[in-house]
């Protein structure tokens, strides 16, 4: 039994896989492909409640246990609770889906934590560039902050100086020649990687659900 | 003034300032801030998953007697999926996520194929078509020897020498060598985006937090 499930799980991943996949080349087989989806859809919703439940069960064993930074989970769980608490009344709502509270919580909690952490970035990116040029002086450093001073200072038009004419020329030239071949050798790469890993699912050479 | 308005402000606000407090150090605000927005983004996701996808396309239909039988399949699946929940009966579910991950895989295949490679294979193509307005072949060759030596600078395999180290042929030393030099100028610019981003966000917080304190407090409290 042992060795059967690993077979078993592997088969499905395979059959599943390769029915979504031909849905894509074969036209007959487009209503196939896009009945998988829907159903794949929904169980991933209901995997994400088991996640989110994981999460949960995290953060109470640890108010339970008593480890250190039980505050920290004790605050995490009951923001769980308030915005699906408060999110399942309003959907509930017979009138229809209220959205005001889950508008509210994204105006009011996520976007400015979102921007917040955006902002952050910025002198965190500031400070790295520091560093890049402290601890790293070769030529390819140099020729990444040249290039990313160049886009900088072309981006928009400097205050009291305008546009630099040189400076957008280059831009341009750069973008046209090196930008395009890099970003595309790139996103070549990342697909190709893509491909192989996905491949390698549904061969059965990698298995993410479990089972050796 | 709007009650619900005053409050939305001022838990904007406040998150607003826990997170950017991190600019003094990792400290106790910021992890108050950080912990209740994981909470309330994850109450936030299942309240969605649940209005947006269970609900409509499953129980709705269900209950309105659409597709009985596949509905009833796909319940059954999803309460094999919820037993993942349970250390005992987890292994209930791993087939079915063992199909969800096959047909991840192949989504993902799919949007590779069709969405990135064939696109930007037909892009390096293009310019060579003379025939088309805008091509250009100089503009073309550069661009087509620039993502061929990009590619090869993620080419990492090498022979192994007698002293035990490693080294690649000479050619793709020479080839991942110019093809280091159009990643750091792609990454480069794609930095100059991301801080330009970034730049605007912390100018759009800051903007926010002044809006608040002018408009609500300052205003509210003598006006």
């Amino acid at each position: 039994m042992k060795r059967f499930w690993p077979v078993i799980n592997t088969s499905i991943a395979a059959i599943a896989g390769f029915l979504t996949l031909l849905g894509y080349f074969i036209r007959n087989l487009k209503a196939l492909k896009d009945f998988i989806v829907h159903g794949a859809v929904i169980l991933a919703a209901f995997a994400i409640l088991v996640g989110i439940a994981n999460l949960f069960m995290v953060h109470l064993t640890k108010i339970r246990t008593r480890q250190e930074g039980n505050i920290y989970s004790f605050l995490l769980l009951t923001a769980m609770i308030v915005s699906l608490g408060f999110g399942l009344a309003f959907s509930m709502d017979p009138s229809g889906s209220n959205p005001d509270f889950m508008q509210g919580l994204f105006k009011s909690v996520i976007f400015p934590v979102e921007t917040s952490l955006l902002a952050l970035l910025a002198v965190t990116l500031l400070y790295a560039s520091v560093r890049l040029l402290r601890t790293r002086t070769d030529w390819m450093s140099i020729v990444f902050l040249a290039s990313a001073v160049i886009g900088l200072f072309t981006m928009v038009p400097l205050p009291f100086i305008g546009e630099i004419r040189i400076l957008n020329g280059l831009r341009s030239f750069l973008m046209d020649y090196f930008v395009t071949a890099g970003a595309r050798g790139i996103l070549i790469g990342i697909s190709l990687g893509v491909l192989t890993t996905g491949l390698r699912v549904l061969l059965g050479a990698d298995r993410p659900f479990g089972g050796k | 003034m709007d009650l619900n308005f005053l409050l939305s402000g001022m838990v904007s606000f406040l998150f607003t300032m826990m997170i950017l407090s991190y600019l003094l150090g990792d400290n106790v605000l910021f992890r108050i801030g950080i912990y209740l927005f994981v909470g309330a983004s994850a109450g936030y996701v299942t309240t969605i998953s649940i209005q947006q996808v269970i609900l409509p396309r499953l129980i709705t239909p269900l209950l309105n007697g659409q597709n009985i039988g596949i509905n009833i399949i796909i319940l059954l699946l999803a309460v094999l999926v919820l037993m993942k929940m349970s250390q005992q009966l987890s292994g209930l579910g791993t087939p079915v996520m063992a199909g969800l991950a096959g047909i991840g895989a192949a989504i993902a295949i799919g949007g590779a194929l069709s969405g990135t490679l064939f696109p930007q294979i037909g892009a390096a193509i293009r310019p060579f078509d003379l025939q088309l307005p805008g091509s250009n072949l100089f503009r073309g060759m550069v661009t087509l020897a620039g993502t061929i030596c990009t590619l090869v600078y993620f080419q990492f395999g090498a022979k192994k020498l007698p002293d035990g180290s490693t080294q690649r042929s000479q050619i793709v030393e020479i080839l991942a060598r110019i093809g280091q030099f159009f990643i750091a100028v792609t990454f480069g610019m794609l930095f100059a985006g991301v801080y330009a981003t970034a730049l605007a966000a912390l100018s759009e917080r800051l903007d926010s937090i002044l809006a608040f304190l002018i408009n609500q407090i300052i205003f509210g409290l003598f006006f």
